[in-house]
């Protein structure tokens, strides 16, 4: 039925239908699907043939997914993380932003733009994005390490600086245009948005810490999830919205807070999961909506001012990176790390290049170059990656090449013979590794960091997902004794014992489930016993009630 | 912010006031149904204060309607659809025949033309799809015969609607003057009947090999952002292809979308990463329909309002009922499925608005329908109450196999009446029959232990009933519950439930009313056993670190090295008694 017109609807449906397609294909050659989010965008854009989507609509979609994705951030984010790295974060973040501005203005000057136009393109091409550089740390897992910690460190003193520039350049427009204007009629408009800010964080700290976890606690009573599950949602917008409605700051910087002062609740953990999928469609309308804005003529019409700008933010910026890094006292692999984290801009560059055209201060060819030189820089960040990987592997220790990027570079096999290969070192597996004797165990595990501490102990330790055929073969499983699959996820456990069954019929091979259908589907790929976790629950709680069968027993 | 932004606002304000409306209407003891509906009134353009985009909301609206039916089809196969033609089919004909004739003659009261009262009649004779499935979902129906025989009818009423919107331009031509031709209706009929079938063969063809691999290939890409980018692309593709293509309601596309789902293994997991959207996208529906909502014509029109309201509410469910009562159905299935038809939505919104762009229907009948939408949907939770107690209170007769028929002081409304307190003392309260639950307590049953359990699901409510185990309907973390639990003078209480919060609460409150009560939970973590300790409980058995003792004591009987030193393994054998309880 659709004699009405869907221009929202056919925006959201054509944009995340492309975007999984290109997606899952970047997926496929190993690139970042982010990269396939990106041209979905360029697909469905109005500078190429075909479906062109409601670029109003796609931009406040974007809005909706950058709101999620800090309130994520938010909730993830310490406090005492950023102090404990504010030694290197703070004045490495100002000293970055100041020489990529400077390069910018040169940019710009050479280019024939006034300096204010110099400053607002130099302070975009300055700042990172939160979205791709927290998805390039997922991936690879670098969060909860020390590297990881810094870039995010800096990461948020960069936006905090340009929230300051988002709400200082309004009020500064008339300078920086060289129009002649008093220092009274500067000074007033500067001061009104600082105190607005002020203002926010105190209202935030002050009412938000009190009023937002209570809302949370009174909903988790209410015994209602869906009332739950809304009120989360309610604070992260909510708090975004009226934070910009009210004092004038981003809707990221707004949602930022609401998901710091969760953080401190027992709920937090609920509250993160109960937003992902939504924040996950979102972070992918975010991509599409950028895509969608660049015009690729602009390759052709100003070919050198755009690798002018790439060179900007992919070389300029990580050389200043590396070098404060290498300054403040780390290794070299800390600051290569830092370097290629922050070698790409996004969405507070879009926002500022908006902006700056807005009042007049930036050309259009400006915004245009921004756009390019973002969706260039996010394509090349995997490959600087991948390129940090090769260069880590070629230069350091064989042991450590091997922690360093497992998945892609062949991984060496394992010499023991008869031994226990575990899947998984996690909640169950964790529990498992101590009872089993360390001369005769592999484990293969996901992170990184897991693996560096089991190998600390002294066990071999694979990073990896054991569905990965590399890693299978790097099992050695043959020769194996038996396998443990200790992934809490009955599909992913399926694979993985499918693998090793076909690699050696007569294995055994132990893996858990979490229902009757899970059991059937694991021992129909091959597992020799299922132990189903609720089954032993239930023989466990049997057993307690034994020992309080009379009714005198009460134990304290 | 500078730039103007309609949807995040109509979003975040919708959103927002929804909620609080929500929760107040939670805490008076109504469905949050109500606040969400009030919210929209709030936002809309006839009340002062702000007003919300009415474009972008319906459209989100429509979202939601696709993440529904989706769901929907997950849960259906197509099996139990067919299962139910036999009811569905006449049913929803011979309701909706009825329905439209009672708004003609409405609309021959009102002094319209025939035509007119065809499409108000028409408007007024479907049920809406999302109240329908919100509140057999809250009320745990949608897995029951009964809701099956709803979403059936449901599905033919849909079906029928796509036709009526082919018939309603003919019927334009009519009150222009032009002769009823039906020849120029006969083709864009066949037409439309031609492309359902186009489609239905596509999706029966095409759809059930393709959407099962793509949902196997990327689950094996070990990404679940994409796996769950999978789910949201197949979903809304094909509700939005179904739609622009072969010119079937979103809501049919979704539903077929999700019935071919449901024959994967990985069905459950697909439904799971949909939940939180839907939810969302499922409030903001509700929004979208208090904001068409004009209060002026209650007064200005309250006699033909009542009239609209008495077909919607009473005179459809009379209809439903007596159809349900012919075909033989129980009291209180053909209640439940009357109560279910007592309300208009989205589809008379469309064919309202339809009416009026093609000047068949006045302002004035576009007004009436939206007015008793928003009424009829008001008052659906209220009535599946009333049936309950109309049920309840005048057949009483125990025979009938339904949820209903509790041979005692009825305790259906867990959350609404008042729940006798146990008489059981000494007794082990269990919280939760799954799967953790039902093999305590089939072994517990077995061995003659007094048993009081708590359990929110319906289905499973009433075996247990009927087994002779005393069994509470509804979540113990509620206070009403809580005391009815007698924990003053239990022996001990099983916290069997997965959420290690929602398992906290229920700690709490037991632990505030007996604190030397025995408190066994389980937790997934080391910060929920920490969690579930600091309220009461007395042990906390944690899941993983069985799972872990299970698994060593097996390697070990292989065979394998323990490390010196190591804990010793906890005796664990691995096929656990069948819950003979279990149905």
């Amino acid at each position: 039925v659709t004699p009405h017109h869907t221009p929202l609807i056919s925006t959201i449906v054509v944009a995340l239908a492309l975007a999984w397609a290109l997606g899952a294909i970047a997926h496929r050659l190993k690139i970042s699907p982010l990269v396939g989010y990106l041209l979905a965008g360029i697909a469905i854009g109005p500078f190429t043939p075909g479906y062109v989507a409601d670029q109003g609509l796609a931009n406040e979609l974007a809005e909706i997914g950058v709101i999620l994705l800090m309130f994520g951030v938010g909730l993830h984010f310490s406090l005492e993380d950023l102090l404990s790295v504010r030694a290197i974060a703070i004045p490495g973040a100002v000293v970055q932003i100041a020489l990529a501005t400077a390069l910018g203005i040169g940019l710009a000057l050479w280019l024939g733009w006034s300096l204010g136009a110099g400053i607002v393109f130099g302070l975009a091409l300055s700042v990172a994005s939160t979205v791709v550089l927290l998805r390039a740390m997922q991936e690879r897992r670098l969060i909860e390490t020390e590297r990881g910690r810094i870039a995010v460190g800096w990461l948020i003193v960069e936006d905090l600086a340009m929230v300051l520039a988002l709400v200082l350049l309004p009020a500064l427009a008339p300078v920086l245009k060289g129009e002649g204007t008093t220092f009274v009629a500067l000074a007033l408009p500067v001061a009104i948005t600082l105190a607005k800010v002020a203002a926010f964080v105190a209202v935030m700290l002050i009412l938000g810490k009190r009023i937002i976890p209570w809302i949370l606690h009174m909903m988790a009573h209410t015994g209602s999830r869906e009332l739950f599950r809304l009120s989360v949602l309610v604070i992260a917008l909510g708090a975004a919205y009226w934070s910009a409605e009210l004092f004038g700051v981003s809707f990221a910087l707004g949602a930022f807070f609401a998901g710091m002062i969760l953080s401190e609740s027992e709920l937090s953990q609920r509250a993160a999961q109960e937003t992902l999928p939504l924040r996950d469609a979102f972070a992918v309308l975010f991509f599409a909506s950028v895509g969608m804005l660049f015009d690729p003529m602009i390759v052709v019409n100003a070919p050198l001012a755009l690798i002018a700008t790439v060179f900007i933010i992919v070389i300029g910026k990580s050389l200043a990176a590396f070098a404060i890094v290498r300054l403040f006292g780390h290794p070299s692999t800390t600051a290569l790390t830092i370097s290629a984290s922050l070698a790409q801009i996004g969405e507070f560059s879009f926002i500022l290049a908006s902006l700056g055209v807005g009042l007049a201060l930036l050309p259009k060819v400006g915004s245009d170059l921004i756009l390019a030189g973002a969706i260039f820089s996010i394509l090349l960040n995997p490959l600087l990656f991948a390129g940090l990987d090769r260069y880590l592997a070629r230069t350091a220790a064989p042991d450590a090449a091997q922690a360093g990027s497992a998945s892609r570079e062949p991984i060496p096999k394992t010499a023991l013979t008869d031994h226990v290969v575990l899947v998984g070192h996690g909640r169950v597996g964790g529990h498992i590794a101590p009872a089993l004797d360390k001369a005769s165990l592999l484990v293969i595990e996901d992170s990184s960091d897991e693996t560096e501490k089991l190998r600390a102990r002294g066990i071999e330790a694979i990073a990896g997902n054991a569905a990965d055929p590399d890693v299978i073969a790097a099992a050695n499983l043959p020769k194996a004794r038996c396998l443990v699959v200790a992934v809490p996820d009955a599909f992913e456990g399926g694979q993985v014992v499918e693998q090793a069954r076909k690699v050696n019929p007569s294995l055994r091979i132990l893996a858990r489930s979490h229902s009757e259908e899970e059991t059937a589907h694991l021992l129909r790929h091959g597992a020799t016993l299922v132990v189903m976790g609720e089954h032993e629950i239930a023989k466990a709680m049997l057993a307690d009630i034994a020992a309080h069968a009379q009714p005198a027993v009460r134990p304290e | 912010m500078p730039h103007h932004t309609p949807l995040v606002s109509t979003i975040v304000v919708g959103l927002v006031l929804a909620f609080a409306f929500g929760a107040v209407a939670h805490r008076l003891k109504a469905s949050p149904l109500v606040g969400y509906l009030l919210a929209g009134v709030v936002i809309g353009p006839f009340t002062p204060g702000f007003v919300a985009d009415q474009n972008i909301a319906n459209e989100l609206s429509e979202i939601g309607i696709i993440l529904l039916m989706f769901g929907v089809g997950l849960q259906f196969s197509l099996h139990e659809l067919l299962s139910v033609r036999a009811i569905a089919v006449p049913g929803a004909l011979v309701q909706m025949a009825v329905a439209t004739s009672l708004g003609v003659a409405l609309s021959w009261l009102l002094g319209w033309s025939l035509a007119t009262g065809l499409v108000f009649g028409a408007a007024l004779s479907v049920a809406s799809t999302v109240v329908v499935l919100r509140n057999l979902q809250d009320r745990r129906l949608l897995d029951t015969e009964r809701g099956h025989i709803a979403v059936g009818w449901l599905i033919v009423e849909d079906l029928a609607m796509v036709l009526v919107l082919v018939f309603v331009p003919a019927l334009a031509d009519v009150t222009k003057g032009a002769s009823f031709d039906l020849s120029a209706v006969a083709l864009p009929l066949a037409i439309t009947l031609g492309k359902f079938a186009a489609f239905m063969v596509l999706m029966w063809l095409v759809g059930r090999r393709v959407i099962p691999w793509l949902l196997h290939y990327v689950a094996h890409t070990g990404s679940r952002e994409l796996f769950r980018l999978a789910v949201l692309a197949i979903a809304l593709g094909v509700a939005y292809g179904a739609a622009m293509l072969f010119d079937v309601s979103f809501a049919l596309g979704a539903f077929f979308a999700g019935m071919i789902m449901s024959e994967s293994a990985l069905s459950q997991r697909a439904a799971q990463e949909t939940l939180p959207l839907r939810d969302a996208f499922a409030v903001l529906f509700f929004v979208s329909v208090g904001m068409l909502f004009n209060p002026a014509v209650v007064l200005s029109n309250p006699l033909a309002l009542l009239a609209t309201l008495l077909i919607v509410i009473v005179a459809k469910s009379g209809i439903a009922y007596v159809v349900m009562r012919l075909f033989r159905y129980s009291e209180s299935t053909s209640l439940m499925i009357a109560a279910s038809r007592a309300q208009i939505g989205e589809f008379s919104f469309i064919l309202a608005a339809l009416g009026v762009a093609l000047g068949v229907l006045p302002e004035l009948g576009r007004d009436l329908i939206l007015a008793a939408a928003l009424i009829s949907i008001l008052l659906t939770p209220f009535l599946f109450v009333a049936a309950d107690w109309i049920y309840a209170h005048h057949e009483p007769s125990p025979k009938k196999p339904a949820a209903e028929a509790a041979p005692e002081p009825p305790v259906e409304m867990p959350t609404r009446e008042p729940v006798p307190v146990t008489q059981l003392t000494d007794h082990v309260v269990l919280v939760g029959y799954g799967r953790v639950g039902s093999v305590v307590g089939a072994e517990l049953k077995a061995a003659n232990v007094p048993l009081l359990v708590f359990e929110s699901d319906e289905d499973i409510v009433e075996p247990l009933r009927r087994q002779g185990i005393e069994t509470v309907l509804g979540n113990a973390a509620a206070p009403e519950l809580a005391a009815a639990a007698n924990y003053a003078g239990a022996r001990c209480l099983l916290v069997a439930v997965p959420d290690g919060f929602e398992g906290g609460q229920i700690v709490e409150q037991a632990h505030a009313i007996n604190p030397k009560l025995a408190i066994i939970a389980r937790s997934h973590s080391e910060e929920e056993t920490e969690h579930l300790k600091r309220h009461g409980a007395t042990k906390v058995i944690m899941g993983e670190q069985l799972i872990a003792h299970a698994m060593i004591a097996d390697a070990r009987e292989a065979g394998v090295k323990a490390q010196e030193s190591a804990p010793p393994a906890a005796p664990a054998s691995v096929t656990p008694p069948e819950p003979a309880a279990a149905t």
